[in-house]
Protein backbone atom coordinates (compact mmCIF):
# COMPACT_ATOMS: atom_id res chain seq x y z
CA UNK A 1 0.00 0.00 0.00
CA UNK A 2 1.37 3.43 -0.88
CA UNK A 3 1.48 5.86 1.75
CA UNK A 4 0.16 8.63 0.74
CA UNK A 5 -3.48 6.36 -0.01
CA UNK A 6 -6.23 7.62 2.08
CA UNK A 7 -6.22 5.61 5.52
CA UNK A 8 -8.48 6.14 8.12
CA UNK A 9 -6.19 4.49 10.57
CA UNK A 10 -3.39 7.08 9.50
CA UNK A 11 -5.65 10.16 9.44
CA UNK A 12 -6.51 9.71 13.13
CA UNK A 13 -3.06 8.90 14.36
CA UNK A 14 -1.78 12.14 12.52
CA UNK A 15 -4.48 14.09 14.38
CA UNK A 16 -3.85 12.71 17.66
CA UNK A 17 0.06 12.60 17.84
CA UNK A 18 1.07 15.53 16.00
CA UNK A 19 -2.27 18.13 14.88
CA UNK A 20 -4.02 17.84 18.76
CA UNK A 21 -0.27 18.40 20.76
CA UNK A 22 0.76 21.08 18.20
CA UNK A 23 -2.75 22.91 19.03
CA UNK A 24 -2.23 22.68 22.79
CA UNK A 25 0.91 24.09 22.72
CA UNK A 26 -0.35 27.48 21.06
CA UNK A 27 -3.43 27.64 24.09
CA UNK A 28 -2.90 29.33 26.88
CA UNK A 29 -2.14 27.39 29.96
CA UNK A 30 -5.73 28.22 31.85
CA UNK A 31 -7.70 26.88 28.57
CA UNK A 32 -6.36 23.34 28.89
CA UNK A 33 -5.77 22.80 32.82
CA UNK A 34 -8.92 24.64 34.16
CA UNK A 35 -10.85 21.28 32.80
CA UNK A 36 -11.93 18.04 35.08
CA UNK A 37 -9.76 15.64 33.78
CA UNK A 38 -6.80 17.85 34.55
CA UNK A 39 -7.55 18.18 38.11
CA UNK A 40 -8.60 14.84 38.52
CA UNK A 41 -5.51 13.58 37.34
CA UNK A 42 -3.63 16.45 39.63
CA UNK A 43 -6.14 14.84 42.80
CA UNK A 44 -4.73 11.35 42.24
CA UNK A 45 -1.06 12.23 41.75
CA UNK A 46 -0.64 14.39 45.21
CA UNK A 47 -2.56 11.21 46.77
CA UNK A 48 0.23 9.24 45.38
CA UNK A 49 2.97 11.72 46.10
CA UNK A 50 1.85 11.75 50.17
CA UNK A 51 1.72 8.23 50.16
CA UNK A 52 5.46 8.45 49.37
CA UNK A 53 6.04 11.16 51.68
CA UNK A 54 4.53 9.53 54.59
CA UNK A 55 6.30 6.24 53.64
CA UNK A 56 9.81 8.11 53.28
CA UNK A 57 8.95 10.55 56.09
CA UNK A 58 8.16 7.65 58.69
CA UNK A 59 11.54 5.70 57.62
CA UNK A 60 13.83 9.25 58.56
CA UNK A 61 12.00 9.97 61.67
CA UNK A 62 12.80 6.65 62.60
CA UNK A 63 16.50 6.56 61.90
CA UNK A 64 16.68 10.14 62.51
CA UNK A 65 15.39 9.05 66.27
CA UNK A 66 17.40 6.18 66.53
CA UNK A 67 20.67 8.81 66.14
CA UNK A 68 19.21 11.44 68.31
CA UNK A 69 18.80 8.92 71.29
CA UNK A 70 22.54 8.41 71.59
CA UNK A 71 23.14 11.94 71.93
CA UNK A 72 19.94 12.57 74.44
CA UNK A 73 21.46 12.57 77.55
CA UNK A 74 24.33 15.01 77.26
CA UNK A 75 21.57 17.64 75.00
CA UNK A 76 19.31 17.39 78.08
CA UNK A 77 21.69 18.90 80.36
CA UNK A 78 22.66 21.06 77.85
CA UNK A 79 19.06 22.22 77.12
CA UNK A 80 17.71 22.53 80.92
CA UNK A 81 20.82 24.99 81.73
CA UNK A 82 19.87 26.78 78.40
CA UNK A 83 16.44 26.75 79.45
CA UNK A 84 16.63 28.32 82.96
CA UNK A 85 18.83 30.74 81.11
CA UNK A 86 15.79 31.42 78.50
CA UNK A 87 12.80 31.86 80.67
CA UNK A 88 14.54 34.79 82.86
CA UNK A 89 15.28 36.28 79.69
CA UNK A 90 11.21 35.75 78.71
CA UNK A 91 9.91 37.38 81.95
CA UNK A 92 12.22 40.35 81.00
CA UNK A 93 11.01 40.39 77.21
CA UNK A 94 6.93 40.20 78.56
CA UNK A 95 7.84 43.76 80.51
CA UNK A 96 9.62 45.08 77.37
CA UNK A 97 6.49 44.23 75.06
CA UNK A 98 4.31 45.54 77.63
CA UNK A 99 5.84 48.64 77.49
CA UNK A 100 6.32 48.90 73.78
CA UNK A 101 2.35 48.16 73.28
CA UNK A 102 2.01 50.78 75.98
CA UNK A 103 4.07 53.10 74.08
CA UNK A 104 2.96 52.25 70.76
CA UNK A 105 -1.04 53.44 71.68
CA UNK A 106 0.11 56.34 73.18
CA UNK A 107 1.92 57.74 69.91
CA UNK A 108 -1.16 55.63 67.60
CA UNK A 109 1.61 54.00 65.43
CA UNK A 110 0.32 52.20 62.51
CA UNK A 111 2.70 51.34 60.47
CA UNK A 112 3.91 48.45 62.49
CA UNK A 113 2.32 45.01 60.88
CA UNK A 114 2.36 41.33 61.79
CA UNK A 115 2.38 38.60 59.28
CA UNK A 116 0.28 35.65 59.37
CA UNK A 117 1.61 32.47 57.80
CA UNK A 118 0.73 29.17 57.08
CA UNK A 119 2.95 26.12 57.30
CA UNK A 120 3.00 23.78 54.86
CA UNK A 121 5.38 20.75 53.73
CA UNK A 122 6.71 19.85 50.75
CA UNK A 123 5.18 16.56 49.62
CA UNK A 124 6.52 16.23 46.05
CA UNK A 125 8.23 17.99 43.22
CA UNK A 126 7.78 18.16 39.58
CA UNK A 127 8.41 14.86 37.59
CA UNK A 128 10.05 16.78 34.64
CA UNK A 129 13.32 18.31 36.86
CA UNK A 130 13.90 20.68 34.22
CA UNK A 131 11.04 22.37 35.21
CA UNK A 132 10.55 23.57 39.64
CA UNK A 133 7.18 23.00 40.84
CA UNK A 134 6.62 21.55 44.16
CA UNK A 135 3.29 20.30 45.77
CA UNK A 136 2.38 21.04 49.26
CA UNK A 137 -0.38 19.51 51.82
CA UNK A 138 -2.25 22.84 52.22
CA UNK A 139 -5.05 23.86 50.11
CA UNK A 140 -8.36 25.99 49.93
CA UNK A 141 -9.69 24.26 52.48
CA UNK A 142 -6.93 25.51 54.77
CA UNK A 143 -7.44 29.39 53.02
CA UNK A 144 -4.46 29.04 50.13
CA UNK A 145 -5.27 31.16 47.28
CA UNK A 146 -4.03 31.79 43.78
CA UNK A 147 -0.74 33.79 43.73
CA UNK A 148 -0.09 33.61 47.61
CA UNK A 149 3.92 34.54 48.29
CA UNK A 150 5.48 31.27 49.73
CA UNK A 151 9.04 31.97 51.87
CA UNK A 152 10.70 30.70 54.36
CA UNK A 153 13.46 31.96 56.57
CA UNK A 154 15.66 33.28 54.30
CA UNK A 155 13.51 34.75 51.14
CA UNK A 156 10.70 34.38 48.71
CA UNK A 157 10.57 30.55 47.66
CA UNK A 158 8.26 31.23 45.26
CA UNK A 159 4.15 31.29 44.32
CA UNK A 160 0.93 29.20 44.39
CA UNK A 161 0.44 28.22 41.12
CA UNK A 162 -2.47 25.81 41.51
CA UNK A 163 -4.87 25.68 44.38
CA UNK A 164 -6.93 22.18 44.75
CA UNK A 165 -8.76 21.18 48.25
CA UNK A 166 -5.86 19.68 50.14
CA UNK A 167 -3.00 20.60 48.51
CA UNK A 168 -1.19 23.22 46.61
CA UNK A 169 1.18 23.35 43.65
CA UNK A 170 4.48 26.18 44.03
CA UNK A 171 6.54 27.43 41.37
CA UNK A 172 9.60 28.12 42.51
CA UNK A 173 10.97 31.75 41.85
CA UNK A 174 13.87 29.66 39.82
CA UNK A 175 11.08 28.07 37.63
CA UNK A 176 11.70 29.01 33.82
CA UNK A 177 7.98 29.86 34.11
CA UNK A 178 7.65 31.98 37.44
CA UNK A 179 7.86 35.53 37.18
CA UNK A 180 7.60 37.40 40.70
CA UNK A 181 7.19 41.73 40.57
CA UNK A 182 10.40 43.08 41.74
CA UNK A 183 12.58 46.33 42.95
CA UNK A 184 16.31 46.72 43.99
CA UNK A 185 16.14 47.43 47.62
CA UNK A 186 18.59 50.60 47.00
CA UNK A 187 17.55 52.40 43.78
CA UNK A 188 13.70 51.55 43.90
CA UNK A 189 14.08 50.33 40.26
CA UNK A 190 11.54 47.91 39.57
CA UNK A 191 11.70 44.69 37.24
CA UNK A 192 10.59 41.13 36.95
CA UNK A 193 12.39 38.32 38.06
CA UNK A 194 12.40 35.53 36.19
CA UNK A 195 13.81 31.91 36.97
CA UNK A 196 17.35 30.59 34.69
CA UNK A 197 18.17 27.65 36.41
CA UNK A 198 18.46 25.99 40.14
CA UNK A 199 20.53 28.56 41.29
CA UNK A 200 19.99 31.68 38.93
CA UNK A 201 17.48 34.04 38.38
CA UNK A 202 17.08 37.18 36.07
CA UNK A 203 15.65 40.62 36.28
CA UNK A 204 14.12 41.65 33.76
CA UNK A 205 12.84 44.46 31.88
CA UNK A 206 15.31 47.08 33.26
CA UNK A 207 16.34 49.77 31.08
CA UNK A 208 20.13 50.30 30.54
CA UNK A 209 20.35 53.37 32.54
CA UNK A 210 18.33 51.65 35.78
CA UNK A 211 21.05 51.73 38.43
CA UNK A 212 21.85 48.65 39.57
CA UNK A 213 24.75 47.23 40.77
CA UNK A 214 26.34 44.14 42.28
CA UNK A 215 25.84 43.08 45.44
CA UNK A 216 21.98 44.94 45.27
CA UNK A 217 19.03 43.28 47.04
CA UNK A 218 16.25 42.10 45.45
CA UNK A 219 13.01 42.34 46.86
CA UNK A 220 8.95 41.66 46.16
CA UNK A 221 7.91 45.02 44.97
CA UNK A 222 4.03 43.94 45.83
CA UNK A 223 2.80 44.86 42.25
CA UNK A 224 0.27 42.93 39.55
CA UNK A 225 -0.67 39.43 40.91
CA UNK A 226 1.76 39.15 44.07
CA UNK A 227 0.45 41.89 46.54
CA UNK A 228 2.43 41.93 49.42
CA UNK A 229 5.94 43.43 49.11
CA UNK A 230 9.44 43.75 50.48
CA UNK A 231 10.48 39.91 50.81
CA UNK A 232 13.57 39.41 49.98
CA UNK A 233 14.45 37.66 46.53
CA UNK A 234 18.16 37.67 45.90
CA UNK A 235 21.67 39.33 45.46
CA UNK A 236 22.56 41.02 42.32
CA UNK A 237 25.56 38.85 40.89
CA UNK A 238 26.32 39.91 37.12
CA UNK A 239 25.44 43.11 35.49
CA UNK A 240 25.70 43.27 31.83
CA UNK A 241 25.16 46.31 29.96
CA UNK A 242 25.34 46.21 26.40
CA UNK A 243 26.95 49.60 24.88
CA UNK A 244 23.83 50.31 22.32
CA UNK A 245 21.25 48.76 23.72
CA UNK A 246 18.24 49.70 25.18
CA UNK A 247 17.80 46.99 28.48
CA UNK A 248 20.70 45.47 30.83
CA UNK A 249 21.51 41.91 32.22
CA UNK A 250 21.02 41.44 36.01
CA UNK A 251 21.68 37.58 37.15
CA UNK A 252 20.42 37.21 40.89
CA UNK A 253 21.78 34.38 43.04
CA UNK A 254 18.02 33.53 45.27
CA UNK A 255 18.35 33.39 49.02
CA UNK A 256 17.10 30.07 48.97
CA UNK A 257 17.95 26.33 48.28
CA UNK A 258 15.49 24.92 46.10
CA UNK A 259 16.72 21.54 46.15
CA UNK A 260 16.74 21.38 50.05
CA UNK A 261 12.79 22.63 50.94
CA UNK A 262 11.11 20.59 53.42
CA UNK A 263 8.96 22.85 55.31
CA UNK A 264 7.51 26.35 53.78
CA UNK A 265 5.53 29.16 54.73
CA UNK A 266 2.22 30.55 52.56
CA UNK A 267 2.11 33.97 53.38
CA UNK A 268 -1.93 34.53 54.16
CA UNK A 269 -1.89 38.09 55.85
CA UNK A 270 -0.65 41.17 57.26
CA UNK A 271 -2.07 42.45 60.30
CA UNK A 272 -1.68 46.08 61.32
CA UNK A 273 -0.29 46.96 64.81
CA UNK A 274 -3.96 48.37 65.68
CA UNK A 275 -5.26 45.07 64.47
CA UNK A 276 -3.64 43.17 67.28
CA UNK A 277 -4.31 45.38 70.13
CA UNK B 1 -3.27 -9.84 21.86
CA UNK B 2 -6.12 -9.90 24.43
CA UNK B 3 -7.89 -13.39 25.13
CA UNK B 4 -11.08 -11.55 26.74
CA UNK B 5 -12.25 -8.15 28.01
CA UNK B 6 -11.87 -8.93 31.41
CA UNK B 7 -8.16 -9.13 30.81
CA UNK B 8 -8.07 -6.53 28.62
CA UNK B 9 -9.73 -4.15 31.34
CA UNK B 10 -7.50 -5.48 34.20
CA UNK B 11 -4.71 -5.16 32.01
CA UNK B 12 -5.31 -1.77 31.62
CA UNK B 13 -6.06 -0.95 35.12
CA UNK B 14 -2.87 -2.44 36.55
CA UNK B 15 -0.84 -0.53 33.78
CA UNK B 16 -2.33 2.81 34.49
CA UNK B 17 -1.97 2.45 38.06
CA UNK B 18 1.47 1.10 37.81
CA UNK B 19 2.57 4.06 34.97
CA UNK B 20 0.92 6.48 37.97
CA UNK B 21 2.93 5.33 40.71
CA UNK B 22 6.59 5.14 38.50
CA UNK B 23 6.10 8.77 37.84
CA UNK B 24 5.34 9.99 40.91
CA UNK B 25 8.03 7.68 42.49
CA UNK B 26 11.06 10.14 40.75
CA UNK B 27 9.47 13.13 42.05
CA UNK B 28 8.73 12.28 46.16
CA UNK B 29 10.86 9.40 46.66
CA UNK B 30 13.54 9.07 44.85
CA UNK B 31 14.84 12.35 45.36
CA UNK B 32 15.64 11.59 49.05
CA UNK B 33 18.01 8.92 47.77
CA UNK B 34 19.83 10.61 44.68
CA UNK B 35 19.29 14.18 44.88
CA UNK B 36 16.71 16.93 43.12
CA UNK B 37 19.97 17.47 40.58
CA UNK B 38 19.87 14.23 38.68
CA UNK B 39 16.95 14.10 36.21
CA UNK B 40 15.88 10.73 36.12
CA UNK B 41 12.47 10.28 33.80
CA UNK B 42 11.08 6.85 35.14
CA UNK B 43 8.13 7.50 32.64
CA UNK B 44 10.42 7.42 29.34
CA UNK B 45 11.01 3.17 29.55
CA UNK B 46 7.01 3.29 30.36
CA UNK B 47 6.57 5.46 27.01
CA UNK B 48 8.90 2.91 24.85
CA UNK B 49 7.47 -0.32 26.27
CA UNK B 50 4.26 0.61 24.86
CA UNK B 51 5.26 2.30 21.34
CA UNK B 52 7.34 -1.27 20.89
CA UNK B 53 5.14 -3.86 22.43
CA UNK B 54 1.29 -2.57 21.71
CA UNK B 55 -0.23 -1.96 18.88
CA UNK B 56 -0.45 2.12 17.78
CA UNK B 57 -3.99 2.92 19.29
CA UNK B 58 -3.24 1.65 22.43
CA UNK B 59 0.06 3.59 22.67
CA UNK B 60 -1.62 6.95 21.38
CA UNK B 61 -4.33 6.86 24.33
CA UNK B 62 -1.12 5.85 26.77
CA UNK B 63 0.54 9.09 25.27
CA UNK B 64 -2.26 10.84 26.54
CA UNK B 65 -1.95 9.51 29.85
CA UNK B 66 1.31 10.02 30.53
CA UNK B 67 1.21 13.79 29.41
CA UNK B 68 -1.96 14.51 31.52
CA UNK B 69 -0.20 12.37 34.90
CA UNK B 70 3.07 14.61 34.76
CA UNK B 71 1.33 17.84 33.44
CA UNK B 72 -0.77 17.92 36.52
CA UNK B 73 2.54 17.65 38.40
CA UNK B 74 4.40 19.75 36.60
CA UNK B 75 4.97 23.65 35.38
CA UNK B 76 5.69 22.09 31.92
CA UNK B 77 2.70 22.40 29.68
CA UNK B 78 0.45 19.36 28.30
CA UNK B 79 1.10 20.60 24.59
CA UNK B 80 4.81 20.17 24.87
CA UNK B 81 4.79 16.60 26.51
CA UNK B 82 2.43 15.40 24.32
CA UNK B 83 4.15 16.76 20.84
CA UNK B 84 7.45 14.92 22.44
CA UNK B 85 5.88 11.68 22.97
CA UNK B 86 4.19 11.56 19.90
CA UNK B 87 7.42 12.33 18.31
CA UNK B 88 8.92 9.63 19.77
CA UNK B 89 5.65 7.17 18.80
CA UNK B 90 6.92 8.18 15.44
CA UNK B 91 10.32 7.58 15.94
CA UNK B 92 9.63 4.15 17.42
CA UNK B 93 7.05 3.30 14.40
CA UNK B 94 10.06 3.89 11.55
CA UNK B 95 12.55 1.88 13.55
CA UNK B 96 10.20 -1.31 14.18
CA UNK B 97 10.91 -1.73 10.63
CA UNK B 98 14.30 -3.13 11.74
CA UNK B 99 13.83 -4.51 14.59
CA UNK B 100 15.80 -7.41 16.37
CA UNK B 101 16.71 -8.67 20.03
CA UNK B 102 14.04 -7.04 21.86
CA UNK B 103 15.61 -6.17 25.31
CA UNK B 104 18.06 -4.43 23.02
CA UNK B 105 15.98 -2.20 21.46
CA UNK B 106 14.11 -1.68 24.24
CA UNK B 107 17.24 -0.29 26.00
CA UNK B 108 18.47 1.44 23.00
CA UNK B 109 15.21 3.25 22.80
CA UNK B 110 15.16 4.51 26.18
CA UNK B 111 19.02 5.24 25.71
CA UNK B 112 18.53 7.64 22.84
CA UNK B 113 14.95 9.12 24.33
CA UNK B 114 16.40 10.41 27.09
CA UNK B 115 19.56 11.80 25.57
CA UNK B 116 16.88 13.53 23.15
CA UNK B 117 14.33 15.15 25.57
CA UNK B 118 16.22 17.91 26.89
CA UNK B 119 17.26 18.55 23.69
CA UNK B 120 13.65 18.92 22.05
CA UNK B 121 12.79 21.00 25.13
CA UNK B 122 15.43 23.19 23.76
CA UNK B 123 13.89 23.00 20.13
CA UNK B 124 10.48 23.79 21.57
CA UNK B 125 12.14 26.52 23.83
CA UNK B 126 13.57 28.29 20.39
CA UNK B 127 10.50 27.95 18.35
CA UNK B 128 8.01 28.52 20.51
CA UNK B 129 9.93 30.93 22.71
CA UNK B 130 9.55 29.12 26.01
CA UNK B 131 11.66 28.85 28.79
CA UNK B 132 14.62 26.57 28.93
CA UNK B 133 16.72 24.89 31.49
CA UNK B 134 19.78 22.62 31.39
CA UNK B 135 20.71 20.76 34.43
CA UNK B 136 24.31 20.40 33.04
CA UNK B 137 26.18 17.85 31.03
CA UNK B 138 27.32 15.78 34.15
CA UNK B 139 23.75 15.85 35.83
CA UNK B 140 22.02 14.62 32.17
CA UNK B 141 24.03 11.59 32.03
CA UNK B 142 24.15 10.67 34.96
CA UNK B 143 19.93 11.19 34.93
CA UNK B 144 20.04 9.03 32.01
CA UNK B 145 22.19 6.40 33.20
CA UNK B 146 20.13 5.79 36.25
CA UNK B 147 16.73 5.95 33.99
CA UNK B 148 18.84 3.15 32.12
CA UNK B 149 19.44 1.13 34.50
CA UNK B 150 15.99 1.37 36.20
CA UNK B 151 14.61 0.68 32.91
CA UNK B 152 15.46 -2.96 32.86
CA UNK B 153 13.74 -3.90 36.10
CA UNK B 154 10.63 -2.02 34.07
CA UNK B 155 10.89 -4.22 31.38
CA UNK B 156 10.84 -7.07 33.44
CA UNK B 157 7.98 -5.68 35.76
CA UNK B 158 5.83 -4.60 32.16
CA UNK B 159 6.53 -7.97 30.67
CA UNK B 160 5.00 -9.64 34.47
CA UNK B 161 2.08 -7.82 34.40
CA UNK B 162 1.77 -8.61 30.84
CA UNK B 163 2.51 -12.19 31.16
CA UNK B 164 -0.17 -12.63 34.12
CA UNK B 165 -2.88 -10.98 32.33
CA UNK B 166 -2.49 -12.67 29.10
CA UNK B 167 -1.11 -9.92 26.57
CA UNK B 168 2.09 -11.50 26.10
CA UNK B 169 4.99 -9.21 24.28
CA UNK B 170 5.59 -10.56 20.83
CA UNK B 171 8.88 -11.57 21.28
CA UNK B 172 8.52 -12.85 24.84
CA UNK B 173 7.30 -16.22 26.33
CA UNK B 174 8.43 -16.32 29.51
CA UNK B 175 8.69 -13.34 31.83
CA UNK B 176 11.57 -11.32 33.62
CA UNK B 177 13.87 -12.16 30.56
CA UNK B 178 15.32 -9.62 28.99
Amino acid sequence: MHFFNFDIKKALLIIFIIIVPVFLMTLDRSKTENNILFRSFAFINSKIQLFYYSLSSSVYQTTDTYLNLIHTRKKNRELEKENTQLKSRLTLMKEVQQENKRLNTILNFKQTSRIQFIVAQVIGRDPVSEYQLITINRGYTHKIKKNMIVVNEKGVIGYIFRVFSHFSQVILLTDPHAAIPSIVQRSRVHGVVEGIDRNKCQLKYLKSRDDVKKGDIIVTSGRNILSMGGFPIGTVTEVKKQQHGLTQEVTITPFINSSQLEEVLIVNKIHSFQEQL
Amino acid sequence: MFTNYKMAFLNYSVMMLLILLITMIQNSLLPSFFGTHIPIHLWIPCLIYWGLYRRTGETVFMIYFIALSIASSSSLLTGYLLTFNGLVLLTLLLFKRIYYTSWVFFSTGCALTLIFFPLLIWVFAQIVGGPFYFHGFLSELGGALLTWIFSFALLSLFQWIDYLTITKPKEHKRPGVL
